[in-house]
């Protein structure tokens, strides 16, 4: 789907608004809710592997055609760990198209013909630069390369959209009335993929997982391919030998991109019947639609699971630069609820939004123009508000928000889901703590913060970042010492991101 | 007859490893007094208290203070607030508003409560015969400050290189701080103690005031007169309950100046702990120390970790042997939270109790206020030892048995020590805690002036010795389990 430009918010990432932040604390009124958020570092979940987006069908365009000032503050904005959100994954999607037509992916093998070979075009729709900005100056290391569809002539209609199935799996293929002439494709079309994923490497880029699907229950007039779980196991089957075969064994594939959390338990489920699950590293889905369409519950697998695309489109309100108003799904805040579930209730290792940048509808501004290059929207905040401070490698730990009110202080809040907390442990022993207060309310917070026996400890010091509708991610409390304890203002409607560190 | 001898040689050797190995208490050398051990409610941890139900917040009080209950802790350290409001876990002042300057009244706002710490205090004092009572200020009001806010740093309006143009607040402090003792005084409490600055080396984002030993001299100047004009000569002026003993330590060249208006000389244990003894002839306490960031654990010993009961009870033990302290506290009594940074835990409406509480408590319970810390020869292998005579005659010897095994120990008063050594008459008792008992009872039998019990490894214990004739009678004749 396409977005609207960026725009540069000059004090979005600043410090301004700390002594406000302050006073208002000061003068805050005594009878806001109070609770605690008592962090067990001790007690671990799942291991974070990143946080991140994609430029496909040809949005990496956007970014490349800035002039440089811009386009180095949007790579920064995406990038940067210290100044913007830090993503460290990029999703690559594998062209299927026969030409680049309109927005669609180039295929590197559009035609059956043998003769025409492999033709890397070191480009693949804009997304090799931008995959290569991301890897040379920023240290990207996780790179999701993941075809939509195979290229036509290997599908059972014949063309890589309108959905349609690889011929020769199950069910598909001998048949009459599909075009593949009883041959099957199967294992071409996984050595088409490891091939696509050699040149990448090639480029510089070290793709580690490689998708084969995309939803694979639509019929679309884009890219679009179907298949279930028993099909996608044999698929998998045939990219592990082919991938072995490019000594790129330790290419780790992913499945399925299913549209929704329930599609993708469906999806598990006939895989782990066709024994093929310990095939798959990464369990993949999106959070579209479904029943549920978001998490209600880890998948049931032992594998990783990773939300690789989802994007506030299904109410078609387009990008906003609203924090929160009423909950729609395009606000900030309504994101920061979606990752917070993605996280504590799904059990997910990743978080990959859909667009990351896109172009706006009309031309790029001219030169002297003074409407500003690049729009951020509200969503962006929430995902730099998690991206920047969980690391690759953090593992999720437990986290208990209590109430501190009442006769029974300690008791676990029943107030409902309203203040929503996760936390995380980084390699170098940080702990971030994310909190969503959805309440119209402030709520005061102690934050006790308990770390394994095993650390010795000396002192931990804090920092607090806040975003709501009065203010993007500033950072309210600079290396607050714990000596005795953390007590915070989580303000009405925000995220704010905690972390600590001790020595 | 060879054999015969040899058995009798044989025997009094066993007799001997089995009496184990004898300490003599010499009551003729003496260090320091003991002021007693405690801890703090502040930071509206008594008001966490204030609202379990009523069976709890007793049994929460009980494990605090009651010797025979609890851990009869004989120190409560108060929070004076310096907060506009009582929001997050601010301590509201007593006058929060600004008179706009130095020279107008303060505006009070009393409102009975202070935090809950009042209620503690009182049940303290009234219930279970506390009477040491510390008040101390981690800042002043933001209007006295040079920066305006309680919280962040900033120094007092007035003092050495800090100057406001609103004027000079010193002795407004000073009056603020006398009519905080006032307002108890009027509630029957007694406060026994005031300080006016809490780590003043180190500025935080809650209520933090800064100030070295000079800017620390300037303000005692005032505020010992002050309470002299008030009537409150009995209140002592304590200082600077530094982040460190070290530290504090640091600040006592300066602080000569104002030498003869300092009560008790104040540390925590955080940058450096109560090793060795300060260079000053007042009392040294160690106010604060805790495992703040430690996930909880109510455990005595397991591997020696940070939080554990026995860990709390050697860093005791090293304050008042190594480092001569007159009081040890840990820093917070009872709350909810998932850290040790409290010793008694309150969850779901309930409170539990870790064994930092008991580990306090093994020591509180038989080394009372006023107790006068006394020589010691002879050691058992492994076992720290150390010896302390209570007003009331009662001799309380404290063993620490970091062994692997269960040591036998004996100990005895020096003869010609007050209390008679030797003599027929003597009774002795003995309480001990470790894994699986909080100051129960000991076995301790007396014989020939040596009274012996048998120490469990990684255990604290205390035996008791009631020299005939003395006025003592055991502090602990029994107790529930």
């Amino acid at each position: 789907m396409r977005f609207p430009a960026l725009q540069n918010a000059p004090n979005a990432l600043s410090l301004a608004g700390v002594a406000a932040a302050l006073a208002a604390s000061d003068a805050a009124a005594p009878t806001q809710a109070h609770i605690s958020l008592a962090v067990d570092a001790a007690t671990t979940y799942q291991t974070i592997d990143g946080f991140g987006f994609c430029e496909a069908f040809q949005r990496a365009h956007a970014i490349g055609n800035l002039p440089a000032a811009p386009q180095a503050a949007v790579l920064d904005l995406l990038f940067n760990a210290t100044a913007g959100a830090g993503f460290s994954i990029l999703r690559l999607g594998l062209g299927s198209s026969p030409d680049s037509r309109g927005d669609h992916m180039n295929s590197p093998q559009p035609a059956a013909d043998p003769a025409a070979g492999f033709a890397w075009d070191g480009d693949d729709s804009g997304q090799v630069w931008v995959a290569q900005q991301a890897a040379n100056r920023y240290g990207v290391a996780t790179f999701y390369a993941d075809a939509w569809s195979a290229p036509g002539y290997m599908k059972t209609n014949g063309r890589d959209d309108q959905g349609g199935w690889l011929c020769g799996v199950r069910g598909e293929g001998s048949a009459a009335g599909t075009l593949c002439a009883g041959a099957s494709w199967v294992q071409a079309y996984a050595e088409y993929l490891a091939r696509y994923v050699q040149a990448y490497i090639g480029a510089g880029i070290p793709v580690a997982y490689l998708g084969f699907l995309n939803e694979p229950n639509l019929i679309k007039p884009y890219a679009t391919m179907q298949s279930d779980g028993y099909q996608a196991a044999e698929v998998a089957e045939a990219l592990s030998v082919s991938l072995g075969g490019l000594g790129l064994s330790g290419v780790q594939i992913a499945c399925c991109d299913a549209q929704g959390w329930s599609m993708a338990r469906t999806l598990l489920a006939e895989m782990q019947d066709a024994g093929a699950e310990d095939l798959i590293s990464v369990v993949t889905t999106h959070t579209y639609k479904g029943a549920p369409a978001g998490p209600d519950g880890p998948l049931n697998t032992t594998a990783r699971v990773w939300v690789t695309e989802i994007s506030p489109i299904m109410q078609r309100l387009g990008m906003t630069q609203t924090w929160f108003r009423n909950g729609s799904e395009n606000e900030g805040l309504t994101w920061a609820v979606n990752l917070h579930e993605a996280f504590a209730v799904g059990n997910a290792s990743a978080y990959i939004y859909w667009i990351g940048v896109g172009q706006a509808n009309g031309t790029a501004p001219a030169d002297n123009s003074t409407v500003p290059y690049y729009t951020i929207g509200s969503t962006y905040w929430a995902s730099a508000h998690f991206s920047r401070f969980i690391r690759p490698g953090a593992k999720r730990i437990r986290v208990e928000v209590e109430s501190m009110e009442g006769s029974n202080p300690g008791t676990a809040d029943t107030t409902g889901t309203n203040v929503l907390a996760s936390a995380y442990a980084n390699k170098d022993s940080s702990i971030v703590v994310q909190v969503v207060n959805n309440r119209d309310q402030d709520v005061t917070a102690d934050v006790p913060v308990a770390v394994p026996a095993a650390q010795s400890i000396t002192s931990c010091e804090a920092d607090t970042w806040v975003t709501d509708n009065t203010k993007k991610f500033v950072k309210v409390d600079a290396g607050m010492a714990l000596r005795r304890g953390m007590s915070i203002l989580l303000p009405s409607r925000s995220l704010t991101t905690v972390v600590v560190k001790c020595r | 007859m060879i054999r015969l001898i040899a058995t009798i040689t044989l025997s009094r050797a066993l007799q001997h490893r089995q009496a184990g190995s004898t300490i003599t208490v010499d009551l003729s050398k003496t260090y320091q007094t003991i002021d007693g051990f405690g801890t703090s409610q502040a930071f509206q941890r008594a008001v966490q208290m204030s609202k379990l139900p009523e069976a709890e917040q007793r049994h929460a009080l009980d494990l605090l203070f009651s010797t025979t209950k609890g851990a009869g802790l004989s120190i409560l350290r108060n929070g004076i607030g310096s907060s506009p409001d009582m929001s997050s876990d601010h301590m509201v002042s007593i006058a929060p508003k600004s008179p706009g300057s130095p020279s107008k009244d303060l505006i009070f706002a009393w409102d009975g409560s202070d935090n809950k710490q009042l209620w503690v205090s009182q049940e303290a004092q009234h219930t279970y015969g506390v009477q040491t009572i510390y008040a101390d200020a981690w800042s002043a009001p933001g209007y006295m400050k040079t920066n305006g806010n309680d919280a962040n740093g900033g120094s007092l309006c007035g003092v050495s290189g800090a100057t406001c143009s609103s004027g000079d607040w010193k002795q407004a402090y000073a009056n603020y701080l006398v009519r905080y003792i006032q307002y108890y005084k009027e509630a029957n409490v007694t406060i026994t103690h005031v300080g006016f600055l809490n780590e003043p080396e180190l500025t935080t984002s809650y209520a933090s005031m800064r100030s070295n030993a000079q800017q620390a001299a300037d303000f005692i100047k005032v505020l010992y007169p002050t309470l002299q004009k008030a009537n409150l000569s009995s209140v002592g002026i304590n200082c600077c309950d530094a982040e460190g003993w070290q530290s504090q330590a640091g600040m006592l060249g300066t602080l000569k100046s104002v030498d003869d208006m300092l009560s008790v000389i104040t540390a925590h244990s955080y940058t450096s702990s109560p090793s060795s003894p300060m260079n000053t002839k007042h009392k040294t306490w160690q106010t604060e120390a805790g495992d703040l960031q430690g996930a909880w654990t109510s455990a005595w010993y397991k591997s020696g970790g940070a939080g554990e009961g026995w860990t709390w009870a050697n860093n005791v033990y090293t304050a008042l042997v190594n480092a001569n302290a007159s009081a040890y506290l840990y820093w917070v009594g009872v709350q909810a939270g998932n850290t040790n940074s409290h010793m008694v835990h309150i969850s779901n409406g309930k409170v539990e109790a870790s064994k930092r509480l008991w580990a306090l408590g093994q020591w509180s319970l038989f080394v009372r206020p006023g107790a006068v810390r006394v020589g010691t020869s002879g050691s058992a292998s492994g076992v720290k030892t150390a010896a302390f005579r209570n007003v009331d005659g009662s001799v309380a010897v404290v063993f620490l048995n970091s062994g692997g095994s269960a040591a036998k120990v004996g100990v005895k008063l020096a003869s010609g020590g007050g209390g008679g050594g030797g003599g027929g008459g003597d009774k002795a008792k003995a309480w001990y805690t470790d894994n699986t008992h909080e100051a129960a009872e000991l076995d301790a039998s007396v014989a020939d002036g040596v009274a012996s019990a048998n120490i469990p490894s990684r255990a604290m214990a205390t035996i008791v010795l009631y020299p005939a004739g003395s006025a003592s009678s055991a502090s602990k004749a029994s107790r529930p389990v």
